[in-house]
């Protein structure tokens, strides 16, 4: 890709006018944004609607928009803070689970992998691989889970997660460790 | 890290672990935006590049902020420097030597220096002497006042060691300068050789001269004032050896006036007297009586002179007493218009 069709690029160009611009950009990131927010947002239409919100402030914030970092960084911010507006408001439980102090990578042991009776990919162990990951994805505690969906769906480095959900570099590191560990250990019984 | 697992791992560990999870997440299916939900975030991008054209862009302060303060920093130095050029023309001498502002920069001419060392008054213009155009008057005003003393005495200074006529005349104002009344008088004789000095060419060297600001130093200054008295009394025999001169044209009288040899004499002597000479009859006018002291003319009217009015009279005389009543009539009434409140010598008066 080059400088005159990166992400930044784009959204500059879109300031200036350029309507191409911004389609050229939403196609490149609708599918992942989409999915990293349904995938936490349990209930579908609401992360539609979570989905819709992010790309109207992207629009209403493009005037003001200065290439400070990678704009897929500041997107995925932006569907962070929206998502975690959701959380304190209607799932108080998840959102609870983000201020847990995990910097040393401890994590509250009501926390861990769901255990094989628990989830529901040991009762349907004939489906395929991906469903089981999502199904481990959803087992997994709420900012585990945010670390995995950003590195996969918003291609971000560990540098770049521990930016977009305000925490330390190496807290996103061990957020990102746990997910990639329990996610392997349940998987290690479909493959 | 408490978990012995994951604190085994090290890094290619978890980025094999990684890759593998990866590859097994891609798998799944791709959930996308529904196509309606795609079209309305779409055009509502659309409507936003229409409907806000401007906002959308940069503001034009924020776009011509840079060019804008580029060109007012320019007219800024521009204006500061002629400021500077005008109020210390001596800084820019390169310019008046290529003319591009002869008018109000030329420090070499020593009539455009002359109101400067003259001081206040010869602003003030005494009764019978010819007034001085407004414009110059005023620029005469503001060079007199924005100077300060010390620099007038550096500028004479360095003009001393350039141009040794305008010194050697220039110095006994600052010598005697504690003698209003002879300060004055003296004064008035560095403005009257303002016409010679401009008519003649201005000196090179003077031209390209540099601004001095130091402090005259103590010694310097005492060798100087002994050269300025020496100076000033040079300058006094000289003014009476001229105001004997000029008594005798003025005195012709009726009786006179058919003795032609003597003034027809005096003209052939000071016809082709030098432009150096001048400062010394211009200067007896200046000590003499208001009404023999015709002030010198401003530089400008001074170059269309047809000399001082001295030599004017003498000439209106000769062609009175050479019979061209036609012309001298012509020339006196032109001599009147140049200086109307000066008193004419009794050898025109009489037989007029």
């Amino acid at each position: 890709m080059t400088d005159e069709n990166s992400d930044e690029a784009l959204m500059l160009r879109y300031q200036t006018g350029d309507a191409a611009a911004f389609d050229e950009l939403y196609a490149r990131h609708r599918g992942g944004l989409y999915r990293f927010i349904t995938r936490q947002c349990r209930v579908r239409e609401r992360a539609e609607e979570i989905f819709q919100d992010v790309w109207m402030s992207l629009i209403q914030a493009a005037e003001r928009y200065r290439v400070e970092a990678q704009f897929r960084t500041w997107l995925y911010t932006m569907a962070h803070n929206k998502l975690m507006d959701y959380f304190r408001s209607n799932a108080r439980a998840e959102a609870v689970l983000y201020e847990v102090k995990d910097d040393d990578g401890e994590v509250a042991t009501n926390d861990g992998v769901a255990s094989r009776t628990q989830e529901p990919l040991v009762q349907a162990e004939s489906r395929q691989q991906g469903e089981a990951i999502i199904r481990l994805l959803t087992a997994l505690p709420a900012p585990q889970r945010e670390a995995f969906l950003l590195y996969e769906e918003g291609g971000l480095s560990v540098d770049e997660i521990a930016q977009a959900t305000g925490v330390s570099f190496e807290a996103a590191k061990s957020r990102l460790r746990y997910a990639v560990a329990k996610l392997r250990e349940g998987l290690a019984e479909y493959v | 890290m408490n978990d012995p697992k994951l604190n085994s791992l090290d890094d290619s560990e978890f980025d094999r672990e990684l890759a593998v999870t990866s590859r097994a997440y891609k798998s799944a299916d791709g959930e996308l935006p529904p196509p309606a939900m795609d079209d309305a975030i779409r055009a509502a991008a659309r409507r936003a590049v229409k409907s806000q054209p401007h906002a959308m862009g940069k503001s034009w302060i924020v776009r011509y902020s840079a060019p804008l303060s580029a060109a007012a920093l320019v007219m800024l130095t521009v204006s500061i420097g002629f400021i500077a050029l005008d109020e210390r023309p001596e800084l820019a001498p390169a310019l008046v030597s290529e003319g591009v502002r002869p008018g109000v920069t030329a420090p070499a001419s020593t009539a455009m220096r002359a109101p400067e060392t003259a001081g206040p008054e010869v602003m003030q213009s005494p009764r019978g002497l010819p007034a001085v155009p407004t414009a110059e008057k005023k620029a005469m005003r503001e060079r007199s006042t924005n100077a300060p003393q010390d620099r007038l005495v550096e500028s004479r200074k360095t003009d001393s060691v350039s141009r040794p006529n305008e010194a050697a005349v220039a110095a006994p104002v600052a010598a005697l300068a504690k003698d209003a009344n002879i300060a004055s008088a003296l004064e008035r004789q560095v403005v009257a050789p303002a016409p010679a000095a401009a008519a003649a060419p201005a000196p090179a060297p003077v031209v390209k001269e540099a601004p001095v600001f130091v402090a005259d130093p103590a010694p310097v200054a005492a060798t100087r004032r002994e050269k300025l008295a020496e100076n000033t009394a040079l300058s006094k025999q000289e003014m009476s050896q001229e105001r004997q001169a000029i008594g005798s044209i003025a005195g012709a009288g009726p009786a006179a006036g058919n003795d032609a040899p003597r003034p027809a004499q005096k003209t052939a002597a000071q016809a082709p007297a030098p432009a150096t000479t001048a400062p010394a009859v211009a200067s007896s006018s200046a000590v003499a009586p208001p009404t023999y002291a015709p002030p010198a003319p401003p530089a400008s009217m001074a170059d269309k002179a047809d000399g001082p009015p001295e030599k004017w009279l003498k000439r209106i005389l000769e062609l009175k007493q050479a019979g061209k009543t036609r012309e001298f009539d012509e020339e006196l009434v032109k001599f009147r218009k140049r200086y109307p409140d000066y008193a004419l010598p009794a050898a025109l008066t009489a037989q007029k």
